[in-house]
């Protein structure tokens, strides 16, 4: 699709799209833990 | 004004509209970011597509130095005025401002081979990043090895304040010395010199970068405000499991 730059372009885009995708969940996982823990504590 | 935001119930009232607000901004800006830098925009007569990588890697690179800016300020707030919060918030930017700038340095390296010819040069703008990432992990480092908060809290802060010294010359370092890596192109006073039809997704990938962090930024400061009342509740309670499941990060 871009020529000789394609792996490149798919380098370049997939590993940020795998590591801001990473981010994302271990903060999502660790904001539910968080959450859930608190529940636990309140009930 | 500091004191409003000092109190963690208004925080979080807060928190609970940038948050929502931050996530849904980012998702707009970076759809159509990705699909106007991917599709529509037009080549470069230089480079080609390689052009394209742009708009993954500026945007990784201004939050690198945008995200350690954020560190510096709520540090020199911490010093100063004694915010509640913002040692919680230089300590929430962390994380993603070492993401940003090994993205940034990724993405360059993935750039610079087929412009320049090679994955890394010891480039002046290149090697300050590096530092950069580097005090990133130090940061890091200190809140995780020192166990006393009061005296982590500290040298953080004196890391931060010094280690804001590499933004000035990450920024001016293409000026100051012979470099690989071109000038700046969008901050200028003689105003951008990109074409409109690169600068526009070049810009939405900023907006979604710069809110993709506020939103990490928000929610990662929320679970700390929670972690914090369930250690004290365990430190009133201690014969309560209450820390179980928090041992994730």
């Amino acid at each position: 699709m871009y020529g000789h730059h394609t792996p490149y372009i798919i380098a370049a885009y997939g590993v940020s799209f795998v590591v801001i995708a990473a981010l994302i969940f271990i903060r999502m996982r660790a904001h539910k833990t968080a959450t859930e823990a608190t529940k636990r504590l309140e009930h | 004004m500091w004191s409003r935001f000092s109190n963690p119930a208004k925080f979080e009232a807060m928190a609970r509209v940038i948050g929502p607000i931050s996530l849904g901004v980012f998702l707009v800006t970076a759809t159509v970011g990705l699909g106007l830098g991917l599709f529509y925009s037009p080549q470069d007569y230089q480079q080609g597509d390689a052009v394209r990588m742009m708009y993954v890697h500026v945007p990784a690179a201004w939050m690198a130095m945008g995200a350690y800016s954020f560190i510096a300020v709520m540090s020199l707030i911490a010093f100063v005025w004694r915010h509640t919060l913002a040692d919680i918030a230089a300590r929430s930017a962390a994380l993603p401002g070492a993401v940003f700038t090994a993205l940034a340095l990724f993405t360059g390296a993935v750039w610079g081979k087929p412009t320049w010819g090679a994955w890394w040069v010891w480039d002046a703008r290149l090697t300050s990043m590096l530092i950069l990432l580097f005090t990133y992990f130090g940061y890091m480092a200190i809140w995780q090895s020192v166990p006393e908060q009061v005296r982590a809290a500290r040298f953080a802060r004196i890391l931060a304040l010094v280690g804001f010294i590499n933004i000035p010359i990450i920024k001016f370092s293409v000026e100051w010395w012979n470099s690989l890596h071109q000038p700046a192109s969008i901050l200028r006073a003689d105003g951008p010199t990109i074409h409109p039809t690169m600068l526009i997704p070049l810009l939405l990938m900023i907006i979604a970068y710069t809110a993709l962090f506020t939103w990490l930024v928000v929610l990662e400061m929320r679970t700390s405000l929670m972690r914090q009342r369930i250690e004290k509740r365990a430190v009133r309670a201690p014969s309560r499991p209450v820390s179980a499941g928090m041992t994730d990060e």
